[in-house]
Order: structure tokens, then sequence, then C-alpha cells
């Protein structure tokens, strides 16, 4: 159940990036490489892979950071028994038991700092 | 200049998009070692002949040959990656992500590495100095020559380049064609041209073919394409002649502008250039100058006659002529065609 909501709410912003991708490879870069003597897969391989491949990745980090801190999705749906980390730190914080939450904060923001990274890097370079 | 080996052949080849017939009996012959140039209007299926031609889409039917084996029919298909044909794609097409040396080598094979080809080419087209730019940091006139070079590079039987110069500026272009011209001749590679500018196909192309409509109308060297077009179509596709209505009895027809001497019996168009209509001042003259344009080499100066009828006379700079001013004319050669009804 989890797992389905999670994918009807980050599904567009997966897709999305990947389109955007999808978008730089103009349909004369396939036509240049093919009339260069490269088939189909050579072709996929050498261009469309490598153009795509910064937004497919950046999509990914997107959406590993937004289900890193999804709480009140997590909160109505999870199964017994599981845990994630936002919920770990809206838990203990409501108890009052800050030092608890402090330590799972602490991991979560070290966990969502490499995504972050990459999202950042990618638009300075732009 | 004479060319006596067919490279490419198209024989009522026909294509159409989404229910519009973009080609339509579509026969093009391409000589080895010749620039052929397709010169259409935009919509005319230009740039639809060049991507039959490299393999990127099918016709619906006809047939393609080079050197005298079919390449495409109804049962025959070979696909555009064993065509060895290159293509200078309008936006050039260049891969953002490589750089140029590496554009250029993308069509190599490793023998042609290692024989040294990826230099000759980069010196053949004086590109050293770029070679590892990327293409978003060349001008358009570099990212032009970088595109030739590419498509150049796997030593193609043909070149086609699509509208190779209209993104760049009037200057750049003329310098860029001449370069290329000259490229193309010294390496005697095979190239189609399709453009729709008309100095450029005359200038450039040893063998010009008139696009209309889907169809090849006439297909010629650029002087008898000038001199002789065929119809009022493609008159009209090179310069801008007068066309005056005609009725040709016994071999003479009577226009505003005369009396001429026709091949034709029957309606007619009678084609005039206006390098061939001369003026002199006369205060006596039957035509009343109108409006004069001047753009130094030369200067046209649309003029009527009695009935208020307008026409285009070009001539040499050196006299000035006003609105109002009254003029003789002489005209030293016009073409006619019978009608179309």
């Amino acid at each position: 159940m989890l797992i389905i909501s999670y994918l009807i709410v980050f599904l567009p912003q997966a897709v999305g990036g990947g389109q955007a991708a999808m978008e730089q490879v103009k349909s004369s870069y396939i036509d240049a490489s093919l009339g260069m003597g490269m088939n189909k897969f050579m072709t996929f391989t050498k261009i469309t892979l490598p153009l795509i491949y910064k937004g497919l990745v950046a999509g990914g980090a997107l959406v590993f950071l937004s289900t890193m801190k999804e709480l009140p999705q997590t909160l109505l749906l999870r199964p017994t028994g599981l845990n994630t980390m936002a919920v770990d730190v809206w838990s203990y914080a409501s108890e009052g038991l800050f030092t608890n939450a402090a330590f799972s904060a602490f991991i979560l923001l070290a966990i969502s700092a490499f995504p972050t990274y990459i999202l950042s890097t990618r638009n300075l370079t732009r | 200049m004479a060319f006596d080996n067919l490279l490419i052949r198209t024989r009522s080849v026909s294509k159409s998009y989404d229910e519009e017939q973009v080609l339509s009996d579509f026969n093009l012959d391409v000589w080895k070692g010749s620039i052929t140039g397709i010169l259409g209007s935009s919509g005319s299926g230009k740039t639809t002949a060049l991507r039959l031609i490299a393999g990127f889409d099918r016709p619906d039917a006809g047939i393609i040959e080079m050197k005298n084996e079919v390449i495409v029919s109804d049962e025959v298909w070979l696909p555009p990656e064993k065509r060895n044909i290159g293509m200078v794609f309008q936006d050039y097409a260049l891969f953002p992500h490589l750089s140029v040396e590496k554009n250029i080598a993308f069509g190599l094979g490793k023998n042609d590495l290692e024989q040294g080809r990826l230099k000759e080419v980069i010196d053949m087209c004086n590109l050293s100095g770029l070679i590892n730019k990327f293409p978003q940091e060349l001008s358009g006139g570099q990212q032009q020559r970088v595109a030739l070079a590419r498509a150049l590079a796997p030593n193609p039987e043909v070149v086609l380049l699509d509208e190779p110069f209209t993104s760049l500026d009037a200057q750049m272009a003329r310098v860029l064609r001449d370069e290329v011209v000259e490229l193309l001749k010294n390496t005697e590679t095979t190239a189609i041209i399709v453009t729709h500018d008309q100095e450029e196909a005359l200038s450039v192309c040893d063998v010009v073919s008139v696009l209309e409509k889907g169809k090849i109308i006439q297909s010629s060297t650029p002087q008898e394409i000038y001199l002789n077009p065929v119809s009022k179509t493609v008159a009209n596709s090179v310069g801008d002649p007068n066309i005056l209505k005609g009725f040709s009895i016994d071999g003479r027809v009577e226009t505003s502008l005369g009396t001429f001497v026709s091949a034709y019996e029957g309606a007619l168009d009678v084609s005039i250039r206006p390098e061939c209509i001369e003026l002199n001042l006369d205060s006596e003259g039957s035509y009343i100058v109108k409006e004069c344009t001047f753009y130094g080499h030369d200067q046209v100066i649309s003029f009527q006659n009695s009935k208020g009828e307008v026409f285009r006379a070009r001539s040499l700079p050196n006299t000035i002529y006003e609105a109002g001013d009254k003029v003789n004319i002489e005209i030293s050669e016009v073409t006619t065609f019978p009608s179309k009804v």
C-alpha cells in the first residue's frame, strides 16, 4: 500500500526529469549517427544514453530525497513494525525525547546531503 | 564540365506525410563528382527528398538506385547506416556532449583512425584550433565547418547538405560557400545541396534541379535553367522576370511591350528578364519611370506604360532615373512558353 502511494506521488517527478532529458535529444542527432554508419544499438549507447544520463540521475536523486523525508503518507499507510527515519524523528519529538530525535534527524540529513549535492552541482554546471 | 557516371538515380519516388503528398513522381539524377542543387521554395519537398536518399525515411513508392544498384524499392531496403552517405543537417546536429574532435571522429572506424584520417580531415577543414571545444562554444560558421568535416570524414559516396548557408549572415554565407565548394571539388566529392536561394543554387552547382510541388520540373546546368527555362514556374524561381500574357499567330506574339517571335502558337506567357530591358531617357518616350531601387552594383527601375501596367528593368548604376522621367525601351531577349490552361 505504502509503495503504491509512493509510486503515485513520486512517479510524475521521475518521469518529468526523464522527459526533460529526452527533449534534449533531437531527432537529427539520431539520424546523424545512423548516417555515419552506427546501428541503432550503438546510437543509443553513444548518443541517447550519454545525453539523458544526467537527467535520469537528477530525477532519481529528486525522488530519493522526497521519499526520505516524506511523513504524512508513511504515517497513515505504513505497515505495523515499519518505521522510516522521518517517522522516528516525528514520534520521538512528539514524546519529548529530543536526544533520540536528534540522532535520527542527523542520519536523515547526512543521507539526504548526497542527492542534494548531486542536484545542486548539476544546476551550477548548467 | 562533363560527368559520365550516374551515382544516384531516383525513379517515380513518392512520399506523403499524414495524407499530404510531399513528393510525387520525383525523378532525380546525380552524377558522380557533381554538385547538384535542388532548388525549391519552402514546402516543395526538398528536405524530404534528402531524407529519402539518406534513408531516414522510406518512400511510399518508387525506386532509388545508387551506383546502378537498387537500394530502395518495394522489396529492397538498405538501412541508412549501410549507405555511406554523409549529411549536413540544417541545424548541424553536432553532438553536444562530444568535443569537436570526437564529433568528427564519430563516423570513423578503427582503420581510418590508425591511418590518420582524423587529422587529415581536421587539417583539410582548417579546424585544428577548435578540436577541444564543444559545439555550443562555436559560432554558426564554425559549427557548419565542423558538421561538414564530420560528414566528409568517412569518405562518403555523396554528401547531402540541407540548406547549408541559410542560418548564417550573408557575408559569412558567401565566404563559407566558396570554402565548401573548393573543399568538395578538391576532394572530388559528389554533393547534393538543397536550397531555396536561387543565387546560391546558380553560383555553386554544376546541375540545378528545380523542385516544384514535389516534382523536378527542370534539371539542367545553371546557364540553361536561367536562359532557357521550360516553364513560367522555372523562370520565376530563378530571377524575377516580367511575365506578360500574349497570343501567338504565325509565330508572332503581341504584348504590352512589343511584338516578339515565338516558336509556339496560341496562348503564351512571355518572360522578359529585367536585365534584358534597356531604358533610354527620352522626353518623347512612351513609358514613365515609377520608382528606382538602387543596389550599388545595379539598380532596378519600375516603369509603366500608358495603360498603367508596371514592368521592371535592371540597369547599370551610372544613369540616374527619377520618378516621372520619360523613357523608351529596347528589349534584347525574350523567352516564351505555352500558357497552362
